[in-house]
This record gives structure tokens, sequence and C-alpha cells, in this order.
């Protein structure tokens, strides 16, 4: 009858007890149900052992699948309370701790400041990598903290997560002795929000600008010289926020008789000399050059523009752009000196109307 | 012959009492520390007897065991009873503040408790066994008579605050008193109960033009950004932190990059160093303080964010912090900020300058 009643058990149970693997099985579930409930079962003294002035485990991120790093601080109390060799840090129940000690790395660097009266923290003394895990408490090394002292240290756990999102999410911070002896204990409260609800995305768009405008919109140069060079200029400015900068380009009007001014009353040209991008000194020849001089932010010069500034410079051919300047990054009134300057040949056909119209273009290479 | 040394027995018993009176009479109890001059057995006793140097208290009849008692009453018998202090009423024990670690206790003493009263607090929590409370305001096992103190250095009407309790408990206590000299730990008064409450961190992030609930992802567009023109973002970061930390809470800031930055134009609008005016400035980004509220305690701006116009404080990838609760508990507290930026005329163009602002929350207990 006793058997028949043990058997029925059994069969409640649904283990067949008399397999030697599953009795070990039950027994180690019993000793850990009772490793649980154990500290629940056992009345507590009324001390909490929280000597510290303040503590606090600050996480850097607040959102469900984070992953788990941050800081903690204490502030010792004024008491010396023993010895103390190791830190644990009891995160919030439900939340994803990696068992492997060795994930669970710190730094002392950048540590913060006490929220009370604002001194600099002090590294959390003797503080290492984890040398245990159980559970949801990460143990980790510690030499002996002085009184009065604001320690803390930043702690990061790979494979480690932050638990679901709710509030008054629990954990604690302690210190212990040898022999894993409780000195002291710190009680924190942190709460969880959704996935990615503890950021904010911030975004703005800065819209495309260009300005350019010439100082003048001709150039007299007057009654012509044979001996000397006769110049004359207008001086363009670029602004813009392209962010490869800008390029400025140059080209003549007349195409009759070659390159140059023209008068149509002589029927006749004065050239530009040479061909882009050579350039000429009016010193040695004659004719009408171009001679780009760098202003304000000092653009680049196209070589075949670049002259000496007196009395050189290079050919603007008629119909055909040729690039004067350029300069790379944002542009705020950077500025080019155009300078024309022509010199004729004794018998250059007299006229008054000699002229050609220049263009200036140029544009923000975004 | 059964007669016979019954007589003999009496008669050797009653020679040794006598010998034995005659020897203590003659020679009274004595050592080489001591002696006895004289003894005897008195007839009774008087109430008192005193002089100037001394004071003696008398008492006759006293009840050497034994004291009626019931569940409402204890009568007390003796010279060491009639001494002893009267029995301190319940104790006054509450959680004043959603405390998690700590209690206030505030005795309820007799009216007629003479001024040199001195009193002990016991402490137990669920079924623990009592403890007791230190002259720190911390519990300890030991009952030291420092431990005993007079109803004004345990706080009077105020109170006193047992301090390094456990959270989320229920805490029972009782008072002693004793007077002078004479105690014994026998007569405590009747328990109190009061119960701690967990730490506490309630915190959220709502993105809106005005004060109202909103709900992830967080996205705060400030707009196409003019040459020399400080733009304020339309939508605000509001942020809710209650907790009944001791020393507050804290919410912090922190930036990806160290400002608006574009990858496309690779390109960063940088933040303002620390605390700057962005009407002086040819770029920048920052942010600045919007309002500040709480149901209850206080919560605070902390430099540099706490500018007007176009000041804004620093947002980068450090954890700054920008508003506490004043170093103690809020409930309630609510606060909310504007983000700010200035493009200058080089600024590059781009529609994808961003960061990503991490705010997080932290009760310092």
């Amino acid at each position: 009858m006793n058997l028949r009643v043990k058997k029925a058990k059994k069969i409640v149970l649904g283990i067949n007890i008399h397999n030697r693997k599953a009795k070990i099985s039950i027994f180690l579930h019993i000793i850990l149900l009772v490793s649980i409930f154990y500290p629940l079962l056992v009345p507590k003294n009324a001390q909490a052992a929280t000597y510290a002035q303040e503590g606090f485990v600050r996480f850097d991120r607040l959102a469900t699948g984070a992953a788990i790093s941050g800081t903690a601080c204490q502030k010792t109390g004024s008491d010396d309370i023993g010895t103390e060799t190791s830190t644990v840090i009891v995160f919030p129940t439900g939340w994803t701790i990696s068992q492997t000690p060795g994930d669970w790395t710190v730094t002392t660097t950048n540590l913060p400041t006490d929220p009370s009266g604002g001194g600099a923290a002090s590294a959390w003394a003797g503080i290492g990598t984890a040398t245990d895990v159980t559970g949801l408490s990460v143990v980790f090394p510690t030499s002996n903290l002085s009184t009065g002292t604001f320690y803390c240290f930043n702690f990061t756990g790979a494979s480690s997560t932050v638990g679901s999102a709710a509030n008054n999410q629990t954990g604690s911070l302690k210190t212990r002795a040898a022999d894993a002896v409780l000195l002291d204990t710190i009680f924190y409260a942190t709460s969880v929000v959704s996935s990615g609800a503890d950021q904010i995305s911030v975004t703005a768009s800065v819209s495309a600008t260009m300005s350019f405008s010439l100082t003048a919109n001709s150039i007299a140069l007057g009654t012509l010289s044979t001996s000397a060079v006769t110049s004359g200029s207008v001086t363009q400015e670029v602004s813009t926020n392209a962010r490869n900068g800008y390029v400025s380009w140059i080209k003549g009007t007349n195409t009759t008789g070659g390159s140059g001014l023209r008068s149509t009353v002589a029927g006749a040209t004065i050239a530009t000399p040479g061909s882009f991008p050579t350039v000429s000194d009016l010193s040695g020849t004659t004719g009408v050059v171009l001679d780009a001089v760098p202003g304000t932010n000092s653009p680049t010069i196209n070589a075949g523009f670049d002259g000496n500034g007196t009395s050189s410079g290079g050919n603007f051919e008629g119909g055909v752009f040729h690039e004067v300047s350029s300069l790379t990054g944002g542009q705020a009134a950077t500025t080019v000196v155009l300078n024309v300057r022509a010199k004729i040949s004794s018998t250059q056909a007299a006229a008054t109307d000699y002229a050609d119209t220049l263009v200036v273009s140029a544009a923000g290479n975004f | 012959m059964k007669h016979k040394y019954i007589l003999i027995n009496s008669l050797i018993l009653s020679l040794l009492i006598h010998f034995t009176s005659v020897a203590f009479a003659q020679n009274p109890p004595s050592s080489t520390n001591y002696k006895i001059v004289n003894y005897g057995f008195g007839g009774g006793g008087i109430a008192s007897s005193s002089s100037t140097n001394y004071s003696l208290f008398g008492t006759l009849g006293q009840v050497d065991q034994g004291s009626p008692s019931s569940a409402n009453y204890f009568i007390g018998a003796g010279l060491e009873f009639t001494l002893q202090a009267s029995v301190p009423a319940t104790p006054t024990f509450v959680n004043s503040s959603n405390w998690y670690n700590k209690l206030k206790l505030t005795i309820n003493r007799g009216g007629n408790d003479p001024a040199d009263y001195k009193y002990a607090i016991a402490i137990a929590s669920g079924s623990g066994q009592f403890q007791y409370v230190q002259n720190d305001n911390t519990v300890g096992d030991a009952l030291g008579l420092e431990d005993w103190q007079t109803y004004s250095s345990w706080g009077g009407a105020s109170g006193t605050t047992i301090i390094g309790l456990y959270p989320g408990t229920i805490y029972t206590a009782k008072v002693a008193a004793k007077q002078g000299d004479f105690y014994t730990n026998l007569m405590w008064g009747p328990t109190a109960q009061a119960t701690t409450e967990n730490p506490t961190l309630i915190f959220d992030i709502d993105v809106s033009p005005t004060d109202s609930e909103t709900a992830g992802p967080y996205t705060v567009n400030i707009g196409n950004l003019s040459p020399a023109t400080v733009t304020a973002a339309n939508d605000k970061v509001w942020v809710d932190l209650t907790t009944n930390a001791n020393s507050g809470g804290v919410i912090y800031v922190q930036g990806t990059n160290t400002g608006l930055e574009s990858q496309t134009a690779l390109h960063t609008i940088n933040t303002v160093p620390a605390k700057n005016d962005l009407g002086d400035a040819l770029e920048g980004y920052g942010a600045q303080y919007n309002t500040l509220f709480a149901t209850s305690g206080n919560m605070e701006v902390v430099n540099p964010y706490d500018g007007t116009g176009t000041t804004v404080g620093v947002l980068d990838t450090a954890k700054r912090t920008m508003f506490d609760s004043t170093l103690a508990p809020v409930t309630g507290g609510r606060v909310s900020f504007t983000l700010k930026a200035k493009a200058s005329n080089t600024t590059p163009s781009a529609t994808d300058y961003a960061d990503t602002l991490t705010v997080i929350a932290t009760g310092n207990f």
C-alpha cells in the first residue's frame, strides 16, 4: 500500500526518481530554490550598513536593449568601516548580465564631479576587471578606500543589456572586506525607457548660397601709348558656402580680327598676344592682356592670367571662357583684381572706339 | 535506644549553635581587606534618610519576585520599580517623505517627565531582533550609556531621523526611559511601526513645442539655418524626473558629435565652447533651458545652460549636467530646453547636419 502511494507521488511529479541523475537533479533544484529564497526567509537586522555619504550608479543609456555601461560613485563616510577588498554592483532584476567576469572592464578617466559640492572624483582605489559574476551581481577588485572621499569608476559590460522599460528599477552598490564581509551598501533606483527613447535626433540644414559682383562694369583705358603699358581694372567678389569653393572664368567677346580690342571705325583690332595660357609681357611687345591679381582670401590665379602685376598678362580669348581664379571651401568676399593692360604699336590705327566686352562668370562648387 | 540517640544529637546541635553565636559575637567576620565590627537584625526601616553628603532610600517588605500583570497593565514591586522612570508612550514613528533608508521617530514623553530623563530607542526590521539607535542616529547592536539621550538630544518635538535602514522594509520601534543612575532594561514602551520605501527614479523624455506627452523616437529639427541668424528649434525637449534620492536627481545631456555634423559636406557646426552668445559667433550650436517645474521639491538649471536670448551652453560628447533637483528629492520635476544654432556665410550647405543627444537621469542616493 505504501509502495502504491509512493508510486502515485512519483507520477504526479512526473519524474522517475529511480533514476540516479534525476535524483541529483531534484537535489540540485532544491538547493537552488533554497539559495534563492534563503535571504527572504531569514530575518535581517535593522541596519542596512549604509555609511557612505552618497552614491549613485549612472548608466550611459536608459533605453531597453542598450548595452550596459556607466559610472559608479560613492562618497565614503567619515568613519573607517574596514578594509575594502571588493566592490559589487547589483543590477536591476531582468537585466541581461554577462556571467563572464572578463566581460566587465573598468576605466577611471573622465570621472564626474561630486554632485554635492562639485569636487573632483578620485579613481576608485584598486578597481579592475571583474573577478566574479553571480546572477545580477558583478564583483570588482578594490583596495582600501579612504574616509570622506568621492570615488568613481567607469564600467562596461560586454554582452550585457539594459532590461525592459519601467520606472523605479532598483539595485545596489556594495563594498566588501575580505571573505566577502559586507561593509557598505547604497541602494539605487533607475528608470528604463523604450528602445531609443533616451535619445533625440537633432537635424538641421543649410541652404546653398552664392553671391558674385564686380566693382564696375567698364574700364576706360584712355589713350593708349606705344611706349608705356596702360592699365585699368575692376574687382570681382565671390561669397559662397559651397563646400568645395568657387571657380571664376573670363572670356572676351570680340573675335573679329582676332581677340582683343576692336574698333569698328578703324576696322582694326588691338589683339591679345599669344594664346592661352601663355603670359605675355607688354614691356617687350604690344597688345592687350588680362592680369588677375589675388585680393581678399588670396584665391588661386590661373597661370594663364597670372601676370607680374605691372606689365604682363594673359590672352583673353573671344568667345571662350578660361578659368581665372579659384579657391576651395566657403568663401566670404573673396576678391580678385582683373587688370586689363594694353600697349599699342606705332602703326595701330587711330580710333576712339577700341573696345571689347569681357564676360566674367563664377560658380560655387557644392 | 532510638530516643537516646535523638537526645544526644539535639544536645550537640544546641551546643554548636550556642558556641557559634558566641564566637561570631566575639569574632565578627573579617579578612585582610574588611572587618564587620557589628551587625544584627533590625526591626524595620525608614522611608529615607539623608544629609548634605548622602541620601538613602529605604523600603520595607519588598517583594522579591513576581509582578501582577496582564496585557493592559503591569504592577511593579519593590524599590527598583519605585525608582524606575515612567514607561514612555508609543513613539510617533513615520516615513516623512518617501524615504528609503531613514525614518523619523518622535518620543512622546509623559507630561510629568523630568527634564533629566534619558531615553533609548530600540528598532527592529520585520521579524528581526531589536537593535538600538546609536547617538549618531545609526543602528547598532549595542546600547551604550552614550545612546541614552535626553528628549532634546533626540530632537525634542521635532523628532530624530534614524538612518542607515533597508529600503522597502517595515520597522518596529519602541522607547525606554531612565532617570539618573537607576535603570533596569525592563520596561520598553509600546511599539510603533513605519515603513521605508524603495528607492525611486522616474524619467521620461518628450519632444513638443508645448508641454505635452509624446512618444519616441524623438527628433528635433532646428530647420534651415540662415547665415548670420540664430535659429531656435520650434520643438522643445521636455524631461520628467521624480526621485526620492536623498541627495537629489541630476539630468545629463550628451551629444554624439562635437556639434551638428554633415557627412556630405564634411563639416561640423561646432558647439559653442562652454557658454557663449550665438549672436556674437560666426556659427555655433548649443542648448538653453526653457522651463522649470516641480510638484514638490525644486528643479534648477545648471550653468552654462541658464543663458537668455541667444546665449547657449555647450553640447559635446561629454555628459553635461543640465538640470538638478537642488540636492534634494523631487516629485513631478519637469524641465525643458531649446536647441539653437547659427550658420555662417561660409558654412557649407547641406541637408544632413545632425547630432544625437542622449538624455539620462540619475538619483544620488
